[in-house]
């Protein structure tokens, strides 16, 4: 876990996080009262290129001010808005430096928190305790540290009332998204991620996704850190440290094209055997922060917070999906979009089709890799067709599909972002050969 | 009681007058409790105004907790008015307000004793509250400090008091708002600063 960018402007004052969702709150009805004012004197083109304007400032205020929130709220805004296609321009850039930030939670409440927890303060736990914290993490901060026995941690502390926080942050965060975003089943939305975010809270649940994770891909390439269980609570998480640099300070150095290539490969074969394997379960918080490109040559694995595991039919067919759209046959592809409840026939015809176009041109341009292989994710061209796609769908602002696709599509976003940062060329028939193998078990012919 | 602790009645006579002078004094204990702990605590001095109020709240509420059915069913009704936890209380308050940490224009409001006193009624607020803090370890109540000291902090630093002293000091010196001109008045303030 590298070391966190001073540049912070997280909210310095408790007081000043309600501040913020108040703040959005007036930013939005100030853009809605624009918007009305422009509609009555007939500024600002005709009302579908007002009210498209409207929304795109509403997206942007609300995503501007909930990155500086971080904790529930920033957690809703990533999952949502990548579910919904809700994406400013700017927010890749955005994401990405809100995730090295360090939010203060002062050296008081730290030791409070460390002595609830586990009944010492931190100075008698550890043979040192970092008291500035060197990173944002998952509803909490985490603290530099050295066991008796020598070994270095992470000791990741919650801020207190989270889970409570959480439930009233939901509350104020639904009635915004409500604003934005139509159609679908938005409350089932809500209730997968209101589910991660208690996991979340839950320290020793992290702990056990971190053996997990340790037991399944710590080994040659990939680096994980350990759980210590007895420096470990429900609020308070100490693992072993993992070194490395966050993917910015790496592109500092300006690798050369074999060294990006290389870890380029450990990123997409690491996803693709979580997807591949049968366990079903999914790193799902892949931004930059969480990932350390390392001078032994392998990739750092660090957050275990927010980790997805699949119900085995929506794992399946979308397995299926996978292999159909490689091989671009409509025909599969039609009921498989039914089945994960992308289409259904409650759909008004154009907005059908709208779907089906959008998802058929998201579909092609993803499997896009495993068709050509080496690929290249330098390449300006898939590049800027991502990002028309990105744009497309947040032109939907339509909830779609089941909500499990929510930590999926986090997941995969998460990874084409940073592919396109580092620019690699990836051989990608390893991973086609992985899902052939899972295709195979499911009785599905393999990918042409 | 005197059996219950193990110490005889000649013992308990010598430090306290009647068996009623023992439950302000646990309440007494908790305050010294927090200034033997924070006086221990590693890098205490680098602490900020913020920080230290906040380790005086989670010091005296983690020593209270040790006893916490006996502050449930004594707080109200034996130290909450008049009783030497409240002044030791206002005291250490004082102390952290009054520190050098402080800007010196801002001393002159946080070193008055009313703010001490609202200060403190505070502090008993919050032990009321944490009295009724079902939540595991209270942590609804450390929240609430955790808001309200960064409360505190912020208005006894707030630089705006320094700038406006410094504000009133220029006019004043300058003579900016003509208050010279004025009879009586005038007469108090100092000449035109000819420096300037």
């Amino acid at each position: 876990m590298s070391t966190s960018d001073d540049n912070d402007d997280f909210p310095a004052s408790k007081l000043e996080r309600s501040k913020i969702f108040a703040k959005t709150g007036l930013k939005v009805g100030k853009n809605y009262a624009q918007y009305l004012a422009d509609r009555v004197t007939g500024r600002g083109g005709d009302a579908d290129e007002r009210r498209e304007a409207l929304n795109t400032q509403n997206a942007e205020d609300l995503f501007r001010e909930f990155s500086r929130l971080r904790g529930t709220a920033l957690k809703l805004a990533q999952s949502m808005s990548m579910d919904t296609g809700m994406l400013p321009d700017e927010f890749m850039d955005v994401m990405a430096e809100a995730q090295y930030s360090v939010p203060p939670m002062n050296k008081a409440l730290v030791r409070k928190r460390v002595r609830d927890a586990l009944g010492q303060f931190p100075e008698r736990l550890f043979a040192s305790f970092e008291p500035t914290a060197m990173a944002a993490a998952s509803l909490g901060q985490v603290h530099r540290a050295r066991l008796p026995d020598g070994r270095d941690v992470a000791v990741k502390v919650q801020y207190p009332n989270v889970r409570e926080t959480i439930e009233s942050d939901l509350a104020v965060a639904r009635s915004l998204f409500e604003r934005l975003i139509g159609g679908g089943d938005i409350d089932a939305h809500f209730e997968e991620v209101r589910t991660r975010l208690r996991e979340e809270t839950d320290y020793l649940q992290e702990a056990d996704h971190i053996d997990f994770f340790a037991e399944q891909y710590d080994q040659g390439d990939i680096v994980t850190p350990r759980a210590v269980r007895e420096f470990t609570s429900e609020t308070v998480l100490t693992m072993t440290y993992v070194e490395g640099r966050h993917l910015d300070a790496f592109l500092d150095d300006d690798p050369d094209q074999a060294t990006r290539d290389h870890y380029g490969q450990l990123l997409w074969d690491f996803l693709h055997e979580q997807v591949a394997s049968n366990q079903r379960t999914l790193h799902a918080d892949a931004h930059p922060g969480n990932f350390l490109f390392r001078e032994d040559g392998r990739l750092g694995v660090i957050d275990f917070g927010c980790v997805k595991t699949f119900p085995q039919d929506f794992r399946d067919d979308m397995l299926r999906l996978y292999r159909a759209r490689i091989d671009d046959d409509p025909d599969a592809i039609e009921p498989l979009l039914h089945d994960l409840g992308i289409l259904h026939e409650d759909l008004a015809p154009a907005v059908r089709d709208e779907i089906r176009a959008f998802f058929d041109r998201y579909g092609s341009l993803i499997v896009e890799p495993y068709r050509q292989s080496p690929f290249d994710f330098g390449d300006a061209g898939f590049r800027e067709r991502l990002q028309d796609c990105f744009r497309a769908a947040s032109e939907m602002r339509e909830v779609v599909g089941s909500p499990h696709f929510i930590f999926l599509n986090k997941a995969l976003v998460g990874l084409l972002n940073l592919l396109i940062q580092l620019r690699p060329r990836v051989d990608t028939t390893r991973s086609v050969r992985l899902i052939d193998d899972e295709l195979e078990r499911l009785g599905v012919a393999p990918v042409a | 009681m005197c059996a219950e602790a193990g110490v005889d009645k000649a013992t308990f006579s010598a430090h306290f007058d009647a068996p009623e002078a023992l439950f302000p004094a646990v309440y007494d204990l908790a305050v010294d409790q927090y200034h033997l702990l924070s006086a221990a605590t590693e890098g205490y001095d680098d602490f900020t105004v913020e920080e230290r109020l906040a380790s005086f709240y989670y010091i005296l509420l983690d020593a209270l907790a040790e006893h916490r059915t006996f502050v449930k069913q004594t707080f109200d009704s034996r130290v909450r008015y008049n009783s030497s936890f409240r002044s030791e209380v206002r005291a250490a308050l004082r102390t952290i307000l009054t520190d050098d940490r402080i800007p010196q224009p801002n001393r002159l409001v946080t070193g008055f004793w009313p703010v001490h006193e609202v200060l403190t009624e505070v502090t008993f607020a919050l032990i009321r509250h944490w009295i009724s803090d079902e939540s595991a370890d209270q942590a609804a109540t450390t929240a609430l400090i955790d808001r309200l000291v960064a409360f505190v902090a912020e208005l006894v630093t707030f630089g705006g008091v320094s700038r406006g002293v410094d504000l009133a000091w220029h006019i004043v010196r300058n003579d900016a708002l003509g208050l010279r001109r004025l009879p009586l008045v005038g007469r108090f303030l100092p000449g035109r600063d000819r420096t300037e």
